[in-house]
């Protein structure tokens, strides 16, 4: 019970923290915000529980083993994963929800497909999208040209490869 | 205490065969990726269940107790692969990350909107939506069909209200 509740309870107690932060102010780079607030949550958590195991060895919350420790990881990294992949259909807008929900808001009229592109320009689909990438050092500008960084070359080509992998040519978007 | 390590390995063993029969799936046996997604997850989830089988002896409420932080860890992990998967198929800043790094000198803006630009993202995301039964084509407009995925539409714009304090990126 200890790895489940003890997972689980972390993961709760990182989320709240979260949450006050984005009340008091969202951070300008959110993914690294919340990196940043699991990985202390996880990091002072073991700390305490390490005291536990030596100060009340008998204790619900003092691990057994570093087994223990493993699994308690293992289980609150793959949660926060999971939030921070889930917050990122939250941070930017999909364009098929968007899609999506002007469609729903014409009923029973419909929506032709031009008023779409009118809806929908470079300005709103693609320029954000580039700004993130300069934000998170994936990219940046010199003069006028969107150049990619080494960081941005590592993260893209792990993608790449993965498609040439499944012998899949074209490329997604 | 061997077998505490063994419990903390199989949601691992779980990622690493869904991966590999996902990938095999796919380019083997030519299944479609979506499919191939769920053969693989499929085949994964045998792996975490598998010990309930064999391990009867050790104390039954402990072992489903960390059985069930195993089916926890495992549903995330696959979760995450999907969407690794997913992204390469239809992120934008994945795609716009691609044209940049076959352009090492840099593009122009312009350069970019040639090769990959809204109208491109609005007619790959209706064929999807339409071949998915999501939206439907009558008279040369567009309806609504299966309302599954308005219906996360809805559910995410809500949480963008409880987390963000807004609906859009744009407010």
């Amino acid at each position: 019970m200890k790895v489940l509740f003890i997972g689980l309870g972390l993961f709760f107690i990182a989320f709240l923290v979260h949450m006050v932060v984005w009340r008091i102010k969202i951070p300008k780079l959110q993914t690294n915000a919340l990196l940043r607030i699991f990985s202390t949550t996880l990091t002072v958590a073991f700390l305490v529980l390490f005291f536990f195991g030596v100060f009340a060895a008998g204790s619900f919350f003092a691990l057994r083993g570093f087994n223990e420790y493993m699994h308690i990881a293992l289980m609150f990294i793959f949660l926060m994963l999971t939030y921070i992949i889930t917050y990122s259909a939250l941070e930017v807008d999909s364009p098929s929800l968007v899609i999506l929900n002007t469609i729903a808001k014409t009923k029973d009229n419909g929506l032709d497909k031009n008023t779409l592109f009118t809806l929908m320009t470079d300005n709103l689909l693609v320029k954000p999208r580039l700004d993130d990438l300069i934000r998170d050092g994936f990219a940046y500008l010199n003069a006028d040209k969107y150049v990619i960084t080494k960081k941005g070359s590592l993260f893209v080509s792990i993608f790449i490869l993965y498609r040439k992998l499944l012998g899949i040519n074209k490329k997604g978007g | 205490m061997a077998s505490g390590y063994v419990i903390v390995l199989i949601p691992i063993a779980g990622l690493f065969v869904n991966v590999l029969v996902q990938v095999l799936g796919f380019k083997i046996f030519k299944k479609a990726l979506l499919k191939s997604v769920f053969l693989g997850f499929s085949a994964g989830l045998l792996v975490i269940l598998a010990p309930l089988l064999f391990f009867q002896a050790i104390d039954s409420r402990e072992f489903i107790s960390l059985t069930l932080a195993n089916i926890i860890i495992y549903f995330c992990s696959g979760y995450c692969y999907f969407h690794f998967i997913n992204l390469g198929v239809t992120a934008r800043r994945i795609r716009l990350l691609w044209e940049l790094y076959e352009s090492k000198q840099g593009l122009l803006f312009e350069e970019i909107t040639s090769r990959y630009n809204a109208r491109y993202m609005v007619e790959a995301r209706l064929a999807r939506l339409i071949n998915s039964g999501q939206v439907v084509s009558k008279n040369d407009k567009y309806f609504i069909g299966k309302p599954l995925m308005l219906c996360v539409t809805k559910i995410i714009i809500m949480m963008k209200v409880f987390v963000l304090g807004k609906k859009s990126e744009f407010d």
